[in-house]
């Protein structure tokens, strides 16, 4: 076995098979550089499951129900009221849009375009399935 | 001696008992949130926030932004819990909640870069909220020293095979769970985790010979 099959080994344990984990072990016991380049792996692949460090938060609850407060004002706004100011949030935002995209001007882009996407309701509900694919291949 | 075991054992079953409890099942911890107890919501919070941060993170790989997220997360949870049904497990329907966050949130940043990849970026501070979610900040985020190996390595491919080779080996899910929880076929969860451990066996081959030798 060559330090190439062992160290795709290493990194994907799909590939090893039965008479392939012998010839493995065999190469790692002689070879300094895979059996440094396993053990890396190994440090690595801790460090990325046990994840990123999470604070205790004893107001996070708090502000999720402040947060939850402040949206369900949102939702329960009378619907002419609520037509009106989607009407007037798609004007101003297709007008700054169009100043934006023109002169690249310091528009704050996010909000812009976050408020586009909820203007004409683009975004897909966390419950729809995602058509990843087509974004991400 | 008999009479101090009798009360040690008395003793841990009241504990025992003490503790379910605090700690509601999951029924009745749904019930309770759908009567909006707001107690109830807490403990859901307690028990899910680790949960959710960790997979949300690995996803979208920003600290800011998984914190917006895990925040929407919540706040869906409490807004709609009246229309869990049941079908699956909480977890596997919070699970669901916060990879369909993470996945369309990045679907839209990509949209964004797409559509604003000419304008230039002008004061690339840290406290810039823009800057923080451009490429160039995810690129620096990369760079971090701490961050591991297969860290980095996963920033390199598509967004649904991260996801779900972060449920099925960080998180330890099984493919019919991951497949619940993205809504497509076993099948299509063993050919996305297939096709990220040969990208990931490429980009960490690459790394480590450069790194090692
Ligand atoms: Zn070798």
């Amino acid at each position: 076995m060559n330090c190439q099959d062992c160290m795709a080994m290493l990194l994907n344990k799909d590939l090893i098979h039965m008479e392939s984990s012998i010839e493995l072990m065999e190469h790692l016991k002689s070879c300094n550089a895979c059996t440094h380049l396993q053990i890396e792996f190994e440090k690595d692949m801790k460090k990325w499951i046990e994840g990123p460090a999470i604070s205790d938060d004893p107001l996070y609850y708090d502000k999720i129900i402040i947060a939850s407060n402040l949206k369900a004002k949102h939702v329960f706004l009378p619907k002419k009221i609520a037509a009106m100011l989607v009407a007037a949030s798609l004007f101003v935002g297709i007008t700054i849009g169009t100043l934006f995209l023109s002169q690249a001007a310091s528009v704050n882009e996010p909000t812009f375009l976050s408020s586009l996407s909820y203007d004409y309701e683009l975004n897909l509900a966390d419950d729809d399935v995602f058509p990843v694919d087509f974004f991400f291949e | 001696m008999e009479s101090v075991c009798i009360s040690l054992s008395r003793f841990f079953f009241l504990l025992k008992d003490s503790q379910s409890d605090e700690n509601m099942h999951e029924n009745q911890l749904i019930e309770a949130i759908c009567e909006g107890d707001e107690r109830a919501f807490s403990q859901l919070i307690d028990q899910y926030r680790p949960m959710v941060i960790r997979i949300t993170y690995r996803i979208v790989q920003d600290m800011d932004d998984t914190e917006d997220l895990v925040q929407e997360v919540f706040l869906k949870i409490w807004q709609t819990i009246g229309t869990f049904k049941g079908e699956s497990s909480l977890k596997t329907w919070i699970y669901r909640l916060a990879v369909n966050k993470a996945l369309n949130f990045l679907k839209w940043k990509k949209i964004r870069t797409f559509i604003l990849r000419q304008e230039p970026l002008n004061d690339k501070t840290k406290n810039d909220k823009n800057y923080m979610r451009s490429p160039e900040a995810l690129k620096h985020f990369q760079q971090k020293e701490d961050a591991s190996a297969i860290e980095k390595a996963l920033s390199h491919l598509p967004s649904n095979q991260r996801a779900v080779f972060s449920l099925s080996k960080a998180e330890g899910l099984s493919n019919p769970e991951i497949a619940t929880i993205l809504n497509i076929n076993v099948g299509a969860v063993e050919s996305l985790i297939f096709r990220a451990k040969k990208s990931l066996q490429i980009h960490l081959s690459t790394y480590y010979k450069t790194t090692l030798s």
